[in-house]
């Protein structure tokens, strides 16, 4: 139970470490409204992510992705006048395409996840900076005024990434499809055997993060009212420190939806303190760097600790943390199929 | 896993001596100099797992220039002594082990220095890395080393020729590995291991364990012709095998082991393969009985039973051309030597594995071969019950009741709401059924024994209630109890109907459960055994007598 709710308590043992030093600046509604909003686009990013991860494939282009739309939203809706829904419509179709290309590459073809994405990656930053090298003001003002209307003193993003969180949630718990994605990030040659499409499962969550992440991207040029086309690789570390750091908390060793919530404001409040405390600059990706390094052992730690005392034949084998992204194996047979005996064909 | 990590440990070790490597590979003082002496030689040794002897006693000697068989069945406890000696497994005290008149330290510090330990290796799956080439195979972890400490690739490479002349090997050293046939791997393997030992003068143990599984016939035959020439040069080899053919045919001494107990030491010249069989599979006339037999003997004769699979000239990477059918309350068993193929059978009616050609029917409609995936056959009534239970059967990590509700998730969704209640109660009453112990569908897996988690993926399967059921080895590393309830499982769902293909190596489950065995030898089917010659003994007969 302690491992389940530690990076809560850390979180608010936090608030208050922070509150204690700063009370003026930390500890006023005005803070706490911008930690929140600001940071729901990163929040809507990662957990768009989590299916992906959980069926074993691990996309680093999902931030290139949200930058990419985020300036086709400046391009298109500003310097096009497109109007807002066709803007919508086109990037979200542009999100389709890049999570259909990863799949060809990863699922259809069969290479390194990390390898495929870290490229596509790099590949749409640049196509960012091709579309419009310099950042675009003047967005829709009814995207704007819909992003940061106001409810309850906090922007409507933070709603919007809420809801998401519940959907992911209810998807992994209460859809059978969201218990067989994890089976086949788990075990894929089980799900395999077990009739289900390993190939299907991971296509279909590699293109649900792209287009979560192109979502995320309108909704951050909306917050921001502004497009600038090298933000997307800001993304990148940010994202996997919350999604690591959230796998250590709620369910330990399994990524899930509210540890993944409750890591991205731990995260977010540490950055913001830090910056009240004087730290600016440099304290950003220090804190983020050596969270995701943390958080990555502590998940480590966690699934190894929960692992009960194995019978020695087994013990011989490095423990591996459940639902960790590990490569996508290749499922050809050892010892009983042959090799070519493909199980992932299908 | 053993094998790796002692073939890595050898190697490690003897890199520091590198440098003192003649280069000549086997030079002319290597020659006999161990030839007739005692190089290996073990007394009393024992290995208990879990209070339960898999080596008993065992008293062994090798002399220089002998090949020693080491024959047993599975479980008789050969590997358990190839561990011993690689120092994987430490032996019950009042073990004795020498080596080259050495006493074997034993344990995991043991070192693997060859000059203390002048013993090498060659595992079944040859620990050779197939994106390297040939020449940095043949030279890793005992690199030669010239000026500066950097590894002389060009010495590396004149070992290396000399090593592959003796063995009459014409291979490129960049070649990579993966390029190679399986009987040059195998042949490399064993030039590199034996280039390992050969620098000591007192001789040297080389242990082969099942070096040939996987060959064909001319490949195997050519390995031995190798390991033959190495006897000349005064190294003692201990085969470690189940194949009889090889036993009688290349070695001049043979020790059988069954359940852990020596119970044939003899030269092997005139040693009938009979007397062979009968060392290795116990007369279950004298007490080993086996309860399923007579359960099995009420079902009815299933010869006017509709016939539900049907297989015509089936082939994929490992066997060709296999016939066979399955009527409804009948078992079939398929068997053979390791390396037979006859375990692909199954994946390949699954899907699981690509079929080159033949015809599958399923209650007489053809099944479409080339879009054949597991999802349709489990579609079509067929069900699958892999051998690998860690990676293929099971997520042993997840929860048991997730486990075995996988395949049929469906079945609890209400209102498009998986009804978690729902599920738990359907898994629950599933391990009661199959008899898991204990009863606790939200305890992970892995926290049950292997008997337990074997119940659990049958029960899996079973709630499908599939019209042929597949299985590749369903009651390996399980413990005898739980070995009775999935045979007795099988049994009765055979009376419900269905028709099962078992894949198995275990003779004696075989003859009693099965009404019809199919024996395979190198990738085809050999031979049928029913009535009254399907016995544990039949069923070894008849895999010897093609693999020779």
């Amino acid at each position: 139970m302690t491992r389940r709710v530690g990076l809560l308590a850390s979180w608010l043992v936090m608030i208050v470490i922070f509150g204690w030093l700063r009370p003026e600046e930390f500890l006023n509604t005005g803070t706490a409204s911008a930690v929140l909003s600001s940071q729901a686009p990163l929040l809507i990013l990662a957990l768009g992510l989590l299916p992906a991860l959980t069926s074993g494939v691990l996309d680093l282009s999902a931030p290139a992705a949200l930058g990419l739309a985020v300036t086709l939203v400046g391009e298109l809706n500003v310097v096009h006048h497109w109007p807002l829904w066709a803007t919508a419509v086109a990037v979200l179709a542009c999100g389709v395409l890049v999570g259909a290309l990863n799949a060809v590459f990863i699922v259809a073809a069969g290479v390194d996840p990390i390898v495929v994405t870290l490229g596509t990656g790099t590949l749409l930053g640049g196509v960012a900076i091709g579309v419009n090298i310099v950042p675009t003001a003047g967005i829709s003002p009814w995207l704007v005024q819909l992003t940061r209307y106001q409810v309850l003193g906090v922007q409507l993003v933070f709603y919007l990434a809420l809801a998401l969180a519940v959907v992911t949630w209810w998807f992994a718990v209460f859809r059978p499809a969201g218990r067989q994605l994890f089976f086949v990030g788990a075990g894929p040659e089980v799900a395999a055997l077990t009739g289900l499409n390993v190939a299907a499962y991971r296509a279909g969550a590699l293109v649900y993060g792209s287009v979560v992440a192109s979502v995320a991207g309108i909704l951050l040029a909306g917050t921001l009212g502004s497009a600038d086309p090298t933000i997307g690789p800001t993304y990148l570390l940010p994202v996997f420190a919350c999604i690591f750091l959230g796998a250590t908390t709620i369910t330990p060793g399994r990524f899930n939806a509210w540890g993944t919530v409750i890591a991205t404001y731990f995260l977010t409040t540490g950055v913001t303190g830090l910056e009240l405390l004087g730290l600016s600059g440099w304290v950003n990706q220090v804190f983020y760097g050596a969270s995701l390094v943390l958080a990555a052992t502590a998940s480590r730690m966690t699934a190894r600790a929960r692992r009960p005392r194995l019978s020695p034949r087994r013990s011989a084998r490095r423990p591996r943390p459940r639902g960790h992204p590990a490569r996508p194996e290749r499922i050809a047979g050892s010892g009983t199929v042959p090799p070519g005996g493909d199980l992932g064909r299908d | 896993m053993g094998s790796v990590l002692t073939e890595a440990g050898d190697l490690g070790i003897s890199a520091s001596r590198g440098s003192q490597h003649t280069e000549s590979g086997l030079s002319a003082h290597q020659v006999s100099p161990g030839h007739g002496t005692l190089v290996l030689r073990a007394r009393s040794v024992s290995k208990r797992f879990a209070g339960r002897a898999v080596l008993d006693e065992l008293d062994l000697d090798l002399r220089g220039g002998e090949v020693l068989g080491l024959l047993g069945h599975n479980g008789s406890g050969k590997s358990t002594f190839v561990k011993i000696l690689s120092g994987f497994h430490r032996p019950e005290p009042g073990a004795e082990l020498t080596v080259c008149g050495a006493t074997l330290r034993q344990g995991a510090a043991a070192g693997n220095d060859p000059a203390r330990r002048p013993m090498s290796f060659v595992h079944q799956d040859l620990a050779l890395v197939g994106a390297a080439s040939v020449a940095e195979n043949f030279a890793v972890g005992r690199y030669l080393r010239g000026r500066g400490g950097a590894i002389s690739w060009r010495a590396e490479r004149r070992r290396l020729a000399a090593a592959l002349e003796r063995f009459g090997m014409a291979l490129r050293p960049d070649q990579p590995v993966a390029e190679l046939s399986d009987t040059d791997r195998a042949l490399l393997a064993i030039a590199r291991a034996v280039d390992r030992i050969a620098t000591t003068p007192r001789g040297g143990v080389l242990v082969l364990d099942e070096p040939t599984a996987s060959l064909p016939r001319d490949g195997a035959a050519r390995v031995f012709a190798a390991v033959r020439s190495l006897t000349g040069m005064g190294i003692g080899v201990l085969l470690v095998t189940h194949n009889i053919a090889e036993v009688q045919t290349h070695t001049d001494r043979v020790v059988v082991l069954r359940d852990g107990r020596q119970v044939l030491a003899s030269g092997t010249p005139g040693l009938s393969r009979r007397r062979l069989i009968e060392a290795m599979v116990p007369d279950l006339a004298a007490g080993g009985a086996v309860p399923i037999r007579t359960t099995r003997r009420a079902a009815p004769r299933p010869d006017a039973r509709e016939v539900l699979l049907e297989v015509r000239d089936l082939s994929g990477a490992r066997v060709s051309g296999v016939s066979f059918q399955a009527r409804a309350g009948e078992i079939v068993g398929l068997t053979g030597l390791l390396g037979s193929g006859f375990n692909e059978v199954p994946y390949l009616l699954f899907g699981a594995a690509p079929a080159r050609a033949g015809v599958i029917r399923l209650r007489g409609s053809e099944v479409e071969l080339a879009r054949l995936s597991p999802g349709r056959a489990i579609r079509a009534g067929l069900c699958l019950v892999p051998a690998d239970r860690a990676r293929r059967a099971a997520v042993l990590e997840a929860p048991t009741a997730d486990n075995v509700t996988l395949g049929n998730l469906g079945r609890h969704v209400r209102t498009g709401l998986l009804r978690r209640p729902d599920l738990l109660r359907h898994a629950t009453g599933m391990l009661r059924d199959a008899g898991v112990q204990p009863v606790a569908p939200l305890r992970e897996l892995s926290t049950l024994s292997g008997g337990n988690q074997q119940k659990a993926v049958l029960a899996k399967w079973l709630d499908r209630e599939p019209t042929v059921l597949l299985l590749d080895e369903p009651v390996q590393g399980v413990d005898v109890a739980s070995r009775v309830q999935i045979m007795e499982r099988l049994a009765g769902l055979a009376r419900a109907g269905a028709a099962i293909v078992l894949a198995s190596v275990e003779t004696e489950d075989l003859a009693a459960l099965c009404d019809t065995v199919l024996v395979f030898a190198l990738g085809r089917l050999t031979e049928r055994l029913a009535g009254v010659d399907l016995t544990a003994r039949g069923i070894l007969d008849a895999s010897h007598r093609e693999a020779g």
